[in-house]
């Protein structure tokens, strides 16, 4: 794995270590590619993160759970209802775009973002999400 | 060039098998086809969970996320309402599958 998705594969873990509890992950890699999932505990609520870099991109997602219920998910991925919202149209020249987006409210409610770090949704979590510990 | 150093038995046997280093890079390459084949079947399999999860190929898959809305809601409401995170690792497999095969034939040809 190239050094440098090591390296902020690590930070990444540390980050989520000081931050989550019971955090569980995996890497993996090929020759040209290399992954992160991981899941934690927030309180009551389960994160979910995912980091694929491939092709030259960094694939990200990051949601946070309430139970079933999807409290916050932040990814680039190429879904045709961000695409609308952002091109106004969908079809085959919008295609596999990634597009960084937020969805809210179990999946109801979807919004467009700047490209997101790690880190900032460490930030987001704690600023916005209640973490409610039984 | 990379330094390793061997055990000095091990050492002492392969020299009764001829030259060391002609002995030790044919063991390396028949240990990384035997790792890259191990890892080609891992990721063929969780690939073919994900086909039969979605009912579709990854080409197909990545197509319809892309193009069709309704499509979207009917996973989400009947298959995984976290598609997008099957999606990144199911392209992990898939693209992967041929990234090692790729480096498993450039071995094979040296």
């Amino acid at each position: 794995m190239d050094t440098q998705i090591t390296d902020h594969f690590a930070d990444l873990i540390a980050l989520a270590q000081t931050t989550f509890e019971q955090v569980d992950y995996v890497t993996d890699i090929t020759p040209k590619r290399a992954i992160l999932r991981f899941n934690a505990k927030y309180g009551s609520c389960r994160v979910f993160v995912t980091e694929l870099f491939s092709d030259g991109l960094r694939k990200y997602r990051y949601y946070v759970l309430r139970g079933d219920w999807v409290e916050a998910g932040f990814d680039n991925s190429p879904d045709a209802r961000a695409i609308r919202l952002k091109s106004g149209k969908i079809g085959k020249e919008h295609a596999g775009e990634q597009i960084p987006h937020l969805h809210q409210e179990d999946k109801s409610k979807l919004s467009l973002t700047e490209e997101m770090s790690f880190a900032a949704f460490v930030d987001w979590v704690t600023a916005n999400i209640q973490p409610m510990t039984h | 060039m990379l330094t390793v150093s061997i055990k000095n038995e091990h050492a002492e046997m392969l020299a009764a098998f001829g030259s060391p280093q002609k002995s030790i890079d044919l063991a390396l390459q028949r240990y990384l086809i035997e790792q890259i084949t191990a890892k080609v079947a891992e990721l063929r399999q969780k690939e073919a969970n994900y086909q039969t999860k979605y009912g579709m190929d990854y080409p197909t898959f990545t197509q319809r996320i892309s193009e069709d809305e309704h499509f979207i809601t009917e996973v989400e409401s009947n298959v995984n309402k976290m598609w997008e995170i099957d999606l990144a690792d199911w392209e992990f497999c898939y693209k992967g599958i041929d990234d090692w095969t790729h480096k498993l034939q450039t071995i094979l040809l040296t």
